[in-house]
């Protein structure tokens, strides 16, 4: 039951997988947020002279899409969109259902059980419609997608920790508080809380990965970030939309294989952690 | 069963009515969009949806019409309703989603045994490393990349080999079996990693209880062991969380008919949204949700069904 | 005689550690052998090494056990599975967790017939079905025809005995088969183990903690300690006259009679009236307390005597204001103790796990300063000079203020436990069963500062737990409980030597053999007979009278403080 950072982190690291997606991941948030700079080009100006070049032709690395854009410069754009996007949805998620899992497992009875009710509500409703609804009513900026993404993530988090919580009100260091007369919030989170810091981050870790999952599938349906902003699922779309696969399939399969790898990465990296988490039980 | 039942009805009445609150919510009136709409229509479409009606009489109204099965009309194309084409389309998807379960199943359950049977050999190591895989890509991922693969990259291999122009996989559309085939495949795919995941991670568990000792001390062989003890064990969490599996093969279906031009609900959907069409919009979704909260309420009665320590109380029990 | 078991310089390691150590025993054929040894001696790795249990991929093996001439350890599995359940069969401690909660138990329990003496299914169940008749079962259809959860330990464990012995082995290895079960059926089916093998002449190897229950049912006992066997022989033989200091240290140790201090004018403490807790769970009550009274008398080390289930945590929860009652009150000095302000400087309590009373994410300053730091406000100097006092006072060195729970021994962690419930300077101490996860050596060590402590501050103790012996060298007075209910309750002296009530006495174990005292139909009466009429033990006791069905006895006195709820007296 004993959790530290520390220990934890130095399990996932013994793994070859886990160093494998950890680099990846690194090396995908450094072009993010250094590549753009380093090109001549800038991702939005029309060029009628360079549309659909091949990769490695001209200066363009990627090539261009159907406008004459540079995609090396695009994609890396994408990916700040993305991982901005599943990162702060991913955060957002976990301090509310770390809130409300907490709070529900930690009063109780009818109070527990009417909020687990609710949690589960809308646990049922398919995500993809509740945030294609809340995008139609809040429009299709960054900051409405990452809210429509936050509303519908939070049940899996305020799950995990609601059955902490759960076990952890029975043990007796919690009565022993009680026995000191300790009132609900300093259990919560002198004693509760800090002892579901395992749970919590490998929620986050996996939360980030379908939050990217959620958003990419919606900006590839264009339901989600619009043009001329891009994340890698609008690219795809926007790929799909305006070239033809057989004749220049980098256009789609540029953005495609970055999702598929910053994807696997983000799982095998949460995988590791939970991994290590439940083999110290 | 009551208690099922109500969360049911309750989860409907708030999918409804948050959905009804997003559609008036929406800035400006939906008429006032691009089209340039016949005032005569205008007005009639106002008195049909009562726009110009207090609120509540609005959601009351709204309410009615729903329990008469009335989902609505298109805004945009007059004369179609929401339940014509939920009629039209639902079948469709429903095919796909049918046979995308069966295989999902099919070959989920078997690489799971086969993964938790040889546990850290070679054939669990590989996998785990194709669930992972299937687990972690997008929807639309897989999509694209078998339509790339097998609807043109086989033709082409086809065509240099035999000179005969053969498609063998059409990418669009929903006619005949061979269209079927990839879509389904496509669909499956993140289900299946899934179904392979939790099977290998539950037998795993079930093996190390002790009932297993107990049936081992008995005489009984590994084959017994484990088909007639451990996998009616194993089996029970995966029934548990099918229906959200369900519901994931639905929303991961609006992806695929969208890549594979199907004419399934999922296509009309999205078109729906991308046309503004705020009333099918609402129609379609609130048909969707109840078709996935009724799948998840029904595989939550058959799991209480089949777990006996859910079917029969302790109270039941033999004391004296 | 003919051994059919020889077990010969038998060690089993794991990761270089050893679990059993150059074993070497054998059986005979028609005896019981009783293993004894306390948790962790490795009894129950010898008991799934005869079965071949232990796979010699994982574990470390050498030396050789011989059954039949055969050596268990070189037979191919296919060999072993002809063995088990056929010849030696085996009966495990919780048949509730060692049954397959979703398979009726008719399949269950006819799988060996099946499997070994190739007998179909529905004769099988036939003949399963006549044998649980035998065993006083009294509906054996319905019993087939449930799941494992439907049935009481008890009842499961008769039906795995009875499952056992179908293939008529030649031994059957007993692991603590009732360990779990309420003492009262325990002997009923230690009983029903030992019937059955002098029936079909069939060996046991029955295996325990505890050496008293051993000696009923036992030719011979071995005793394991640490994975070596240290002592075997005739089982009276060694109760009489123990060689080694752990098998000294598993019997009973000797309770002095001690003079009583009476007539001296004592103030009440804590008043305790008709208390009782009911939990609902679904259509169920469970009575956790069923109407108790008590007092506690100031500078008094009052003992509280019962199993697990009686509800002496759920009286202990309830005197610290954890949890409250369903009804009933607490008086402290007159005054409810729920509306007692500072009640909680008051009254403390110790628990019976130190791994689980302890945050682990916490230092053992904190812990320790707990009380401080949620009753009063003390700064940051104070605070740590209130620890390190404390800490001295339990005899640890205030270097231990900065480490974590986890990097104590298990000795260590009682004390500041205890630290952490004198830092508010209480009057009464409530210990949950402090040491039942110490070994012998730290239990001593503990209840001398127990003694100590009530010496210097004139503590006033109620000690919760089952062990007779600990409340016998401590206690002023004990509360034996069942069931939610106060059974008997007098002095020191009183109780241990001089019980009473019939569960006091089979807890005592002082005249059990006395097995008249219950009557025949023992066998199928499980857990308390009905709950709403009359003394739960009628059904149990020859003695009962008409009275005794309908009226459920409330405590009266025998001889000066001696209660006891029974209408005989």
């Amino acid at each position: 039951m004993l959790f530290s950072i520390k220990t934890t982190v130095r399990t996932v690291l013994k793994s070859k997988l886990a160093w494998a997606g950890a680099v990846i991941l690194i090396v995908i948030a450094v072009m993010a947020i250094a590549a753009p700079a380093f090109s001549p080009f800038d991702g939005y100006s029309h060029d009628t002279d360079s549309i659909f070049l091949k990769p490695m032709s001209k200066g363009h690395w990627f090539g261009t899409d159907e406008f004459g854009r540079d995609l090396f410069v695009r994609v890396w754009q994408g990916a700040r969109i993305s991982l901005a996007i599943g990162i702060l949805a991913a955060i957002i998620q976990m301090v509310i259902g770390t809130l409300y899992g907490g709070m529900s497992g930690l009063f109780g009875g009818t109070v527990d059980e009417v909020m687990m009710r609710l949690a589960d509500a809308l646990y049922s409703i398919p995500d993809l419609i509740l945030v294609v609804l809340i995008t139609m009513a809040m429009g299709n900026s960054c900051f409405s997608v990452i809210l429509a993404l936050s509303v519908t993530g939070w049940t899996s988090t305020a799950r995990v920790v609601r059955g902490q919580t759960l076990m952890l009100k029975e043990m007796d260091f919690v009565r022993a508080a009680k026995a000191f007369g300790a009132g609900r919030w300093y259990i919560m989170f002198k004693h509760i809380l800090p002892n579901c810091r395992g749970q919590i981050l490998v929620s986050l870790m996996l939360n980030v990965p379908s939050a990217v999952f959620a958003e990419s599938t919606l900006s590839f349906l264009g339901l989600g970030i619009k043009p001329p902003d891009a994340s890698w699922g609008t690219l795809v779309n926007e790929g799909f939309k305006y070239s033809n696969i057989t004749y220049h399939p980098w256009v789609i399969f540029l953005p495609l294989f970055f999702i598929a790898i910053t994807m696997i990465s983000l799982n095998i990296l949460g995988d590791e952690f939970k991994k290590a988490l439940d083999s110290k039980h | 069963m009551l208690k099922r039942l109500a969360s049911f009805l309750i989860t409907m009445w708030l999918v409804v009515t948050l959905t009804f609150i997003f559609i008036r919510c929406l800035p400006g009136s939906p008429f006032n969009s691009d089209k340039m709409v016949h005032p005569q229509i205008l007005s009639n479409l106002n008195t049909k949806y009562g726009l110009d009606k207090p609120f509540h009489e609005q959601y009351l109204r709204y309410m009615q019409n729903l329990v008469k099965g009335d989902l609505g009309i298109s805004m945009i194309y007059k004369n179609r309703s929401v339940s014509s084409i939920i009629k039209r389309a639902f079948p469709v998807s429903l095919d796909l989603g049918i046979r995308a379960v069966l295989l999902a199943a099919f070959v989920g359950l078997l690489l799971g045994l086969i993964s938790a049977l040889f546990t850290n050999k070679a054939q669990d190591h590989i996998i785990s490393a194709i669930t992972m895989i299937s687990v972690s890509l997008p929807g639309f991922v897989v999509g694209t990349l078998l339509q790339y693969l097998l609807c043109y990259r086989l033709s082409v291999l086809i065509y240099n080999i035999t000179k005969v122009r053969f498609n063998i996989f059409p990418n669009t559309g929903w006619e005949g079996f061979r269209s079927t085939v990839v879509p389904t495949i496509a669909l499956a795919a993140g289900v299946m990693g899934i179904v392979a995941k939790m099977l290998r991670s539950s037998l795993k568990d079930v093996m190390n209880q002790d009932y297993i000792v107990m049936s081992r001390a008995k005489g009984l062989n590994k084959r017994e062991v484990v088909f007639r003890h451990a996998l009616k064990n194993a089996l029970l969490p995966l029934l548990s969380i099918s229906g959200p599996l369900v519901s994931s093969i639905i929303m991961g279906s609006f992806v695929i008919e969208n890549i594979f031009s199907i004419p399934g609900l999922g296509r009309y959907f999205v078109s729906s949204v991308q046309d503004k069409d705020y009333t099918m919009v609402l129609g379609l979704s609130v048909f969707s949700v109840f078709i996935v909260v009724l799948i998840n309420t029904l595989t939550d009665i058959l799991y209480a069904i089949v777990d006996p320590r859910v079917r029969i109380e302790p109270k039941d029990r033999l004391g004296a | 005689m003919d051994t059919i078991l020889r077990i010969k310089d038998f060690s089993l390691s794991f990761k270089g550690k050893k679990i059993l150590d150059n074993i070497n025993m054998s059986v005979s054929k028609g005896e019981i052998l009783a293993v004894v040894g306390e948790s962790g001696s490795g009894k129950s790795m010898l008991a799934r090494s005869v079965l071949g249990l232990n796979s010699p991929d994982v574990f470390d093996i050498k030396g050789k056990i011989f059954f039949d001439d055969r050596d268990i350890n070189s037979l191919p599995e296919k060999e072993l599975t002809k063995i088990r359940g056929a010849k030696i069969g085996m009966v495990f401690q919780e048949p509730l967790s060692y049954l397959n909660p979703v398979i009726k138990m008719a399949s269950q329990l006819t799988e060996p017939l099946n499997k070994h003496k190739k007998i179909n299914k529905r004769k099988a169940a036939q003949l399963m079905e006549d044998f649980l008749r035998k065993l006083n079962i009294n509906d054996p259809l319905q019993y087939m025809k449930s799941y494992p959860h439907q049935l009481s330990g008890g009842m499961a464990q008769r039906g795995v005995i009875a499952m056992n012995s179908s293939c008529e082995p030649e031994l059957i290895i007993a692991d603590e088969p009732t360990s779990s079960i309420d003492v009262i059926v325990q002997y009923s089916i230690i009983k029903l183990i030992k019937d059955l093998a002098r029936l079909q002449g069939t060996s046991v190897i029955f295996i325990t903690h505890d050496l008293q229950l051993a000696a009923k049912i036992a030719d011979r006992v071995a005793v394991i300690s640490k994975g070596r066997i240290v002592e075997e022989g005739d089982v009276q033989e060694v109760l009489k006259n123990p060689r080694t200091n752990e098998t000294a240290q598993l019997l009973n140790a000797c309770i002095a009679e001690r003079a009583q201090e009476t007539g001296v004018k004592r103030k009440a403490l804590l008043e305790i009236r008709d208390l009782r807790m009911h939990f609902k769970s679904g259509n169920n009550i469970n009575r956790a307390l069923d109407g108790v009274s008590l007092t506690v008398y100031e500078g008094e080390t009052l003992g509280i005597l019962g199993e697990s289930g009686c509800g002496k945590s759920t009286l202990s929860r309830i005197i610290t204001r954890i949890q409250r009652p369903t009804s009933g009150k607490v008086l402290f000095e007159g005054t409810d103790i729920f509306s007692i302000k500072d009640y909680s400087k008051i009254v403390q309590m110790i628990f019976q796990d130190s791994i689980t009373s302890m945050n682990p994410q916490m230092r053992i300053e904190d812990i320790v300063a707990e009380g401080i730091d949620i009753l009063y406000g003390k700064s940051r100097q104070e605070r740590t000079k209130d620890v390190i006092e404390c800490l001295k006072r339990v005899g640890l060195d205030k270097s231990i203020k900065d480490r974590f729970p986890h990097q104590l021994s298990g000795g260590q962690r009682q004390r500041v436990g205890i630290a952490r419930a004198l830092i508010t300077n209480p009057k009464i101490l409530i210990c949950d069963e402090p040491t039942s996860y110490l070994d012998t050596v730290s239990q001593k060590h503990m209840l001398d500062l127990f003694m100590k402590l009530k010496n210097e501050i004139n503590l006033t103790y109620i000690f919760i737990t089952h062990n007779i012996r600990i409340l016998g060298n401590i206690s002023d007075r004990i509360a034996v409980m069942h069931k939610g209910r106060i059974v008997e309750i007098g002095t020191r002296d009183e109780i241990v030597f001089n019980p009473v009530h019939p569960y006091t006495k089979m807890l005592i174990d002082a005249s059990i053999k006395d097995e008249d005292y219950f009557a025949e139909s023992l066998f199928q009466t499980d857990d308390s007979a009905c709950n709403s009429c009359g003394c739960k033990y009628h059904a149990l006791c020859k003695r009962a009278a008409e009275k005794c069905r309908q009226e459920s006895p409330a405590l009266i006195s025998i001889e000066g403080e001696h209660f006891v709820a029974c209408h005989l007296f």
